[in-house]
């Protein structure tokens, strides 16, 4: 055996220790072999006269009394009668490694061999590094972190969803409130008519005046339904739509350049107003025009759009629904019952407060229909 | 001589024979008497151990073109040896002791007995 066997082996049987302490017990060893050779031995000489390299790694192990320390497996060049008789209460890792072979403790994959050297051993920085780097944590982590983010943009799109949702809603409302409006006109028209039929002439004042005012209320509504349901798709189109397009920016210069004129008229036409003389309107100026209409901007209304006429209409018309129904109430001395529609009460019909002898009689009335139809 | 008997020996011995002077590793072995059958697997843990009690003190200096590493006795390692040899009486007295109750013993042993042994 020449030197560098010695130290190879003998560094091989110390692994187990810090390299800074492994490094001074090999160059003692190595320094008493060169002291062997200057005094004239030879280089096989002086190994020979030297302890074995196991012996060596046995004491210094059993000095350094890390009873939990051990011996790592030897390189194959060790002859392996000449490992270390390990003192009682230090662990011979190898033989212990050899007998994990067969259970499958020591396999690298496993976790029981990766913690069983990992409680022998002492981890270089290069190594904690390498460890935390090759971590299966960081997969969790990622897997946590895109979850995460899913949840988190399938939340805000789930938000954005109904919010949309609610939009459309509120303006579905518009549009069944201005219809229902309209719709139940001729109903009201024929509860006026039943009033003149019993001759309570306050009670079809009053419900002239209520289907005046539903017609020119419902006509208003239904034109500030449709002002809000333009306002909103070109919103859609403008913030949605056009920023999601594949056109980008220029598309939407130009959807803006398309629709400026039409989108002022369709303002003007919703409104029927006008918030200045220039004719410009903002967005959703038609709706606070309604419900800030002015004789002045009418007029402005009607100079620019034929049908804007038909709104000033209705708007008088509302006017004088209101001032029907102040009447009838007025006419029939401040009864109030006038303004109640019809009401049932002991077998008896009651409308506006007065009894209706004969319902039968009334005209479209249930009995009128059926006697109409048998008739 | 038994190991036991030994160990309680070998740190005085160093410890002497660093009083002559520093010394490295292979010298002290060879400075170190026979019959205690020192080598550098008994000198090493003895000389960390004597090192980090303060007993002595290390230091490293070229010697043909390769370091070598001295040693030498401390203060600390001199009041340990005076107190060692301060025991050599008390020593004495226990050899003294053995080899006359040995002695004895052997003498007052039955003729069989001993025949046995032999």
């Amino acid at each position: 055996m020449n030197t560098e066997e010695y130290r190879s082996q003998l560094t091989a049987l110390l692994r187990s220790l810090p390299r800074e302490e492994r490094e001074e017990v090999v160059s003692f060893y190595m320094e008493s072999i060169a002291d062997r050779i200057d005094e004239g031995m030879s280089e096989e000489e002086a190994v020979a006269s030297m302890v074995s390299p196991g012996q060596a790694a046995e004491a210094i192990i059993a000095e350094a009394g890390e009873k939990r320390k051990a011996l790592v497996p030897c390189e194959a060049s060790v002859d392996r009668n000449d490992e270390p008789d390990l003192p009682e209460g230090v662990v011979d890792i190898e033989g212990a490694e050899d007998a994990n072979v067969e259970s499958g403790e020591d396999d690298p994959a496993s976790p029981d061999g990766f913690f069983a050297r990992a409680k022998t051993r002492r981890f270089t920085p290069l190594e904690w590094v390498a460890l935390i780097v090759t971590s299966p944590l960081w997969l969790t982590l990622l897997i946590a972190a895109v979850a995460c983010a899913l949840v988190l943009v399938i939340g805000i799109a789930a938000i954005a969803l109904a919010l949309y949702i609610c939009a459309w809603t509120l303006i579905a409302c518009l549009w069944l409130i201005g219809g229902a409006f309209v719709v139940s006109v001729p109903v009201v028209l024929v509860f006026a008519v039943w009033g003149l039929q019993i001759g309570n002439a306050p009670f079809s004042l009053v419900n002239i005046g209520y289907s005046l005012m539903l017609f020119g209320g419902g006509m208003w509504v239904l034109k500030a339904a449709l002002a809000v349901t333009r306002a909103f798709l070109r919103w859609q189109k403008e913030s949605v739509a056009v920023r999601f397009s594949r056109r980008g920016r220029d598309f939407a210069e130009e959807a803006d350049l398309a629709d400026a004129p039409n989108t002022t008229n369709l303002a003007h036409d919703a409104a029927g107003v006008s918030a200045g003389s220039d004719g410009v309107l903002e967005d959703g100026a038609a709706v606070e025009a309604f419900g800030a209409g002015t004789a002045g901007a009418s007029s402005i209304a009607a100079r620019t759009k034929p049908y804007a006429l038909f709104f000033r209409i209705c708007w008088m018309l509302a006017l004088g629904g209101i001032a029907c129904a102040l009447v009838g109430f007025l006419a029939s001395g401040l009864d109030w019952r006038v303004f109640l529609t019809s009401n049932f009460s002991l077998g008896k019909m009651y409308l506006g407060g007065m009894e209706v002898a004969h319902p039968e009689q009334l005209f479209l009335s249930p009995h009128f229909l059926i006697e109409l139809a048998s008739s | 001589m038994d190991a036991q008997l030994k160990r309680g020996f070998l740190d005085a011995c160093v410890l002497a024979t660093m009083a002559q002077g520093e010394s490295y590793g292979y010298q002290i072995i060879k400075d170190m008497p026979p019959s205690l059958g020192m080598s550098e697997s008994t000198l090493y843990p003895l000389l960390k151990r004597l090192e980090s009690k303060g007993l002595i003190e290390a230091r490293k200096a070229e010697h043909n073109g390769r370091l070598r590493k001295y040693y030498s006795l401390t203060e600390k390692g001199r009041v340990t040896l005076d107190d060692f040899l301060q025991s050599k009486q008390e020593i004495t007295d226990v050899l003294v002791y053995v080899e006359h109750a040995a002695g004895a013993g052997a003498s007052s042993r039955p003729p069989a007995r001993r025949a046995e042994q032999a």
